[in-house]
């Protein structure tokens, strides 16, 4: 048997010290020494029966499989999302809704840091500081659930979580080199001592972006993850990262932009502390800060003047959490925080003060309680309270009753807001003295009431699951930025204009009947009904009506390996215009095969992204065409 | 001959003679007199070998058959016992705790029956059953720490019904209970993945395996395979591929296992306590044969069941034997 299972395992293994097995006799210390908390309340993953809203995991088979080489593409896996490119190198993706090229409504984290970016009022995908190498799974909450995340998992959270460090020690070395001038490698190294676990991936990408666009991108990449056991409780995690981009700017949208590069640096720093009183009690401390530099200067519409759109931004946060179980069927987590966001920016705060702090101050609690051994009710708030806007309090709770073993119904209500950013509330553009977005005054949150009905069942004979939602959603108050009158003339402004209904059902089913054969698949039917007070469409259409995934992945003998992925889209808006993007059919296929080698393992695949060469004529001129990229994979000692 | 002139000094012969009854009758006269003496070794002093002795002395003076006198010792085995025979107090059995006491008996000079307790089952039969110390003698036994094979996997058969293909890794130690673990295979009907941790070649392709044809892993305690180095990795694996970790101590399912199957220190101090009131009650002139543990604990780890709760199928009927 070849897979990537098996690399986990080796390497585990094989860099625990098992590289000679002599003989050491029993004795009952193997069975009364202490051992440290592994998995530790906080490690652990919610179960799907137990959750308060509907969740989707996308684990490391399915990466693996899916060919894909972008992080923002895995998430075409869950119902309910749009994955849209701006440019090769801007990339969204948003549950529901996707109006805009930054995923703004989302709350993305990898390993429990907010990756929002201050000063983009968004998520900058290629610099979350971690490769796609590095993910141990996704886990998707599909709705609102500020509660337990706070502010801006309006529509949903996307947690990214990477691999302890010891599950990759040894060397990982990867390529991949294909079509539309894509190169890419990875190299990992990871080791350590009984106690300490180090790991260090660097990569380097690049990639020409779309066929008509002068958007290609280069990516330098460094990150490292320390895990220390301090003692049998206790166990300290860090994270550093750097991400350097050169990428290119078109001027698809205003020819005044001419094609130029820019160049944009992330950094994050990532400290937690775990201290673990018994399997389900644990103390968790965490702080992190990260920064985010565009540079983005470029001569304006030929005049010989330049201007300057670059940005800063800072975040610095620390958090702690409590989680107990003070009773057999009652478990509790809450915890307080402090966030402080700061923007620097000539371009979007104006010269006279291009420097603007927003600090938030969080109380969480949430509990989940076993009523009756089929009952559990999960209820949670979090009170927000931000510097520069008001303060809110977001409640959730949910009723999940287990009707038997394998079949679970779940009702539940959530609230979620995304409080406006420094940029949307502070904002002054100018371009060299005329105004394109002034401050209007006082923002309210974005503010959204989400209510759902799920069934969770599992069929043992079929060897399948199946997990169904129907909601309704209602957000009111999106911010949206507004032209000074109906014909779309300068300047703009943020205001809260627009109300938007949605209402759908989504469905995932799982058919697993063995571990070499598996099917994922996932569908989604949305409506939605917008205000579009300045009847843009932007919200009407800002979701496919329909859309489904499949992905199917087999495993043959002699290590082969082959996957199956099909991504479909109705129409729906296109990022950033008005206009529509014709309904779509994504087929990407890959086949690997694992050699076995003396002290190493390898693997050699070959991905065809967009099989069916589907194309799309856009305003964003964004065609992607069928590509093909050969990757090799080298694991050793 | 040297050895018959030693003898012919009477005062020598009479001390020899004394020393020849005294070993052969002790324990036979220890049933008969008031007093029972009990000699304690306990391979540490922490909390689990104080549970087992403060268990062990519970179970036999609530018999009140006999006035039963613990002496623990804590220091040379030889000079201990020659003090206790000089006090009065010679010892009618020996009760070692845990490997390190038992290592310390069998270095040791006297033909007091002996039950060797808190200790592996691997440990009696490859370091003390065939010993010079229990070979020349009927009076040795045994309370084993661990499990037998077939508890495990009535256990796993009744709590995880559809786990039908086990992964297990025998390391080189565990390797010799292979056949114990195919009859019960058979008796259980579930399928083992036998994988043997023996270079490394064979271990990256024995989790690998593992990882893709097991509906859950057994782990069979071996000290080369599951230890503090490697536990984490295995179960930072396990979890990733969904797979039920099934372990044999209290450790480990609080480190992340799904559950446990294990006899506490206290239900070993229990069981040996009993298995010398047999020997009391029956004066039996014999030690019984070494015993695996009667009464153990099915721990479960509620967070990690509640988090694969609806990947598995757990049986929680299971955790109401203990």
């Amino acid at each position: 048997m070849h897979n990537r299972c098996g690399y986990f395992y080796g390497l585990i293994l094989w860099m625990a010290g098992l590289t000679s097995l002599p003989a050491t006799e029993l004795s009952e210390d193997d069975f009364l020494d202490e051992l440290p908390v592994v998995l530790s309340a906080t490690r652990l993953v919610q179960d799907k029966r137990d959750a308060p809203v509907a969740t989707t995991v996308i684990d490391r088979e399915m990466i693996d499989a899916s060919g894909f080489t972008e992080i923002v593409d895995l998430l075409r896996y869950v119902p309910g999302f749009v994955v849209n490119y701006d440019s090769g190198h801007v990339q969204a993706a948003s549950y529901h809704m996707l109006n805009n090229n930054l995923a703004r409504r989302m709350q993305v984290l990898v390993d429990g840091r907010s990756v929002y970016i201050p000063s983009l009022l968004g998520v900058q995908w290629t610099s979350l500081g971690i490769t796609i190498e590095d993910i141990e799974r996704i886990e998707v909450i599909r709705g609102p659930n500020a509660a337990s995340y706070g502010s801006n998992s309006l529509l949903g959270v996307i947690s990214i979580i990477t691999r302890h460090a010891s599950q990759d020690r040894g060397v990982m070395a990867k390529a991949n080199v294909g079509e539309n001038n894509l190169a890419e490698t990875y190299l990992r190294l990871g080791g350590g001592t009984e106690n300490l676990d180090v790991k260090v991936t660097a990569a380097y990408r690049q990639n020409d972006g779309f066929i008509k666009r002068y958007d290609s991108a280069q990516f330098r990449q460094i990150n490292a993850r320390a895990d220390y056991q301090a003692g049998f409780n206790d166990t300290l995690v860090f994270h550093a990262n750097v991400n350097d981009g050169e990428v290119q700017e078109d001027n698809t949208f205003d020819s005044a932009i001419p094609n130029h590069p820019s160049n944009v640096v992330s950094r994050s720093f990532q400290l937690g502390w775990t201290h673990s009183f018994s399997a389900s009690e644990d103390f968790k401390f965490q702080y992190y800060r990260q920064t985010h530099d565009k540079q983005n200067r470029y001569e304006y519409a030929g005049t010989g003047l330049y201007l300057d759109q670059s940005h800063r931004s800072e975040r610095d946060d620390i958090e702690f959490q409590h989680t107990l179980s003070p009773l057999t069927n009652l478990s509790i987590a809450w915890g307080a925080g402090i966030r402080n966001d700061k923007v620097i920016s000539d371009y979007y705060l104006g010269q006279q003060t291009p420097a603007d702090t927003n600090k938030t101050y969080r109380l969480f609690g949430n509990l989940a309680w076993n009523i009756t051994d089929s009952t559990l009710l999960n209820a949670g708030v979090m009170l927000e309270d931000y510097e520069i806007n008001s303060t809110e309090l977001s409640p959730m709770m949910s009723l999940n009753h287990h009707l038997t073993d394998t079949d679970t119904l779940r009702i539940s209500a959530s609230t979620a807001i995304r409080a406006p950013g420094i940029i949307e509330e502070l904002t002054d553009v100018k371009i060299f003295t005329v105004p394109i977005v002034f401050d209007a005054g006082n923002l309210d949150p974005e503010r959204t009431n989400a209510y759902e009905i799920g069934y969770i069942g599992r069929f043992p004979r079929y060897n399948t699951a199946l997990d169904l939602k129907m909601y309704r959603e209602y957000i009111r108050n999106l911010i949206t930025l507004a032209a000074a009158d109906a014909d779309g003339n300068l300047p703009y402004h943020f205001a809260n204009l627009d109300n938007v209904k949605t209402r759908g059902v989504e469905a995932t089913v799982s058919f697993n009947p063995n571990r070499k054969f598996r099917i994922e698949l996932s569908y989604s039917h949305a409506r939605i009904q917008a205000s579009d007070v300045r009847n843009t469409t932007q919200y009407a259409n800002s979701s496919p009506d329909n859309s489904f995934s499949l992905q199917v992945i087999q495993h043959f003998a002699r290590g082969y390996q082959g996957s199956l992925n099909v991504f479909y889209n109705s129409q729906m808006k296109q990022l950033a215009t008005e206009e529509m993007r014709s309904d779509n059919t994504r087929v990407n296929l890959r086949l690997a095969k694992t050699f076995k080698l003396a002290d190493s393992k390898a693997e050699v695949a070959v991905s065809v992204l967009n099989l069916l060469d589907e194309f799309e004529e856009t305003r964003l001129k964004n065609v992607a065409g069928r590509r093909s990229y050969l990757s090799l994979k080298l694991e050793f000692k | 001959m040297p050895v018959l002139d030693k003898i012919r000094s009477p005062f020598r012969l009479l001390c020899l003679l004394l020393c020849f009854v005294i070993t052969l009758t002790s324990h036979v006269y220890a049933r008969e007199k008031n007093n029972i003496n009990i000699a304690v070794v306990l391979s540490k002093d922490t909390p689990p070998y104080h549970a087992f002795s403060e268990q062990l002395q519970k179970t036999l003076t609530a018999t009140q058959i006999q006035k039963v006198k613990f002496h623990t010792i804590d220091s040379d085995i030889n000079d201990s016992i020659s003090t206790l025979y000089v006090s009065g107090n010679a010892p009618d059995f020996i009760v070692a705790a845990g490997a390190h006491a038992s290592k310390k008996i069998l270095t040791s000079d006297n033909s007091i029956p002996t039950i060797f307790s808190l200790i592996p089952s691997s440990y009696y039969k490859n370091r003390i059953q065939n010993s010079p110390y229990c070979k020349r003698k009927k009076y040795c036994s045994a309370v084993y720490l661990d499990q037998p094979v077939e508890r495990q996997f009535s256990i796993i058969k009744k709590g995880l019904p559809d786990a039908k293909h086990l992964g297990i890794i025998l390391g080189p130690s565990s390797k010799n209970i292979k056949n114990e673990i195919l009859r019960a295979s058979k008796k259980y009907g579930i399928n083992v993945i036998l994988e043997s941790a023996k270079t490394d070649e064979n271990l990256i392709v024995l989790v690998d395996h593992l990882a893709r044809s097991s509906d859950a892993l057994l782990a069979i305690p071996d000290h080369d395979v599951y230890n503090r180095k490697t536990a984490k990795g295995i179960l930072l694996n396990s979890y990733k591929n969904h797979i039920p970790f099934v372990a044999y101590s209290h450790s480990f399912v609080r480190a992340g296992a799904l559950f446990s199957i294990y006899s506490t220190p206290e239900q070993i101090g229990e069981q040996t306590g009993r298995m010398l009131m047999e020997m009391l009650t029956h004066s039996k002139n014999t030690l019984p044969e070494p015993e695996f543990p009667d009464a153990y604990k099915v721990e479960i780890n509620p967070a990690v069941l509640r988090s694969l709760r609806s990947r598995i199928h757990f049986n929680d009927s299971i955790l109401d034997k203990q």
